[in-house]
């Protein structure tokens, strides 16, 4: 039996045996190497190796296999917590517009829903981020922070 | 609930917490508790153990610091690895931590003697070996098809091999063989139907000679 090792200086883990009745002794692929053909970024060379590697052995394609799983639920769970934080965020805006359109079809409450579609709006003015970072920079220009005041500045470009 | 919420870009991160900042690491330990916390109870499943929520809490716990005692994050060479990456130390460290758990369970619990009134329980041979569906002919005919079909296997050329091993063997969709293999749904959809065709002809020739 050949003796093929697969990135030989970095992938010493266990012994695998796919072959039935044969003692297959093969080096397989560490954690690194893995992570790194899961994340794409290996040379055509490097993956056709790992692939060699991959196509006899069971333990760590089932590692591939199990971390790509685990990675598109995460990135499915991810859209939803974006939604979601999205939602939350924009709670009072949402409600601002429904009292909006609500006041052309319930003539009855017209300036009801109006006034409370300005409230609303004006909450959600004053509840978002970008304004609650904006005072905050104003308080402590206003105080003559300067440090404090660069370090909101810079968080508020990089958002 | 956090889904990778780093407020720094993750080149950053990563650099601060080789440094061994304590705030970077909050974030980093914040950022992916989630992805951890997820890959641990997969793993738990596929190992069939039944954990509770305060005990998967510990294990993630357990990871996070194993990755920064031991310094593991400097074995991450792309930021676009580092969520596989994580996956797998993830998984790595549940089944090592719960195959030393059983052995040392297995050890408090069991005296020499105890398995020795195992032999009060006689099972016969004939009930051991019970099968409804296959008699000794059958599974006979079956392992040598299965034989021959895994030397067929061995016989295609690698990119075809991997594709059907994990259409054939682990199940997976064309999609999602795709992605892994990081070539469009058409080629692995070709890879695959050649290979199937490679394997039939080849055991077709064996069984007419
Ligand atoms: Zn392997």
């Amino acid at each position: 039996m050949v003796r093929k090792l697969v990135y030989s200086s970095r992938g010493v883990k266990h012994l695998s045996s796919e072959k039935k009745g044969v003692k297959v002794h093969r080096i397989c692929l560490s954690e690194e190497v893995l992570s790194e053909y899961i994340g794409g970024v290996l040379s055509s060379k490097e993956r056709d190796s790992v692939e060699e590697h991959l196509s006899r052995c069971s333990r760590c394609r089932k590692m591939v296999s199990d971390v790509h799983t685990v990675l598109k639920k995460s990135s499915a769970g991810k859209i939803r917590a974006k939604l979601r934080g999205w939602l939350k965020r924009n709670f009072w805006l949402i409600g601002s517009f429904l009292a909006f359109v609500f006041s052309f079809f319930l003539s009855g409450y017209f300036f009801q829903l109006l006034t409370a579609a300005a409230l609303m709006g004006a909450k959600w003015v004053f509840d978002s981020r970008t304004s609650k970072t904006l005072i905050m920079v104003y308080e402590a220009w206003k105080k003559g922070d300067k440090e404090g005041t660069e370090e909101l500045l810079s968080r508020f470009k990089t958002r | 609930m956090y889904y990778n919420v780093c407020t720094m870009p993750v080149e950053e991160l990563l650099k601060r917490c080789l440094r061994k900042e304590r705030k970077a690491w909050d974030e980093f330990v914040r950022s992916y508790d989630n992805l951890v916390s997820r890959s641990v109870r997969y793993k738990l499943k596929s190992m069939n153990i039944h954990a509770c929520g305060a005990e998967i809490e510990d294990t993630v716990q357990e990871i996070f610091l194993y990755i920064w005692e031991k310094d593991k994050l400097r074995g991450v060479s792309d930021v676009s690895c580092l969520e596989g990456w994580i996956a797998i130390v993830s998984f790595n460290f549940t089944s090592t931590c719960h195959m030393r758990r059983d052995a040392r369970d297995i050890r408090d619990t069991h005296s020499l003697e105890e398995f020795h009134t195992c032999d009060d329980v006689s099972v016969s041979l004939g009930e051991m070996l019970e099968s409804p569906t296959l008699n000794t002919e059958d599974m006979v005919y079956t392992n040598e098809l299965v034989d021959l079909v895994e030397n067929e296997v061995l016989k295609l050329p690698v990119k075809q091999r991997l594709a059907i091993k994990f259409n054939m063997y682990d199940g997976k969709k064309q999609k999602d063989i795709a992605e892994i293999m990081d070539l469009p749904i058409s080629h692995v959809s070709t890879l695959i139907k050649r290979a199937k065709n490679s394997i039939r002809k080849g055991i077709k020739n064996i069984i007419d000679v």
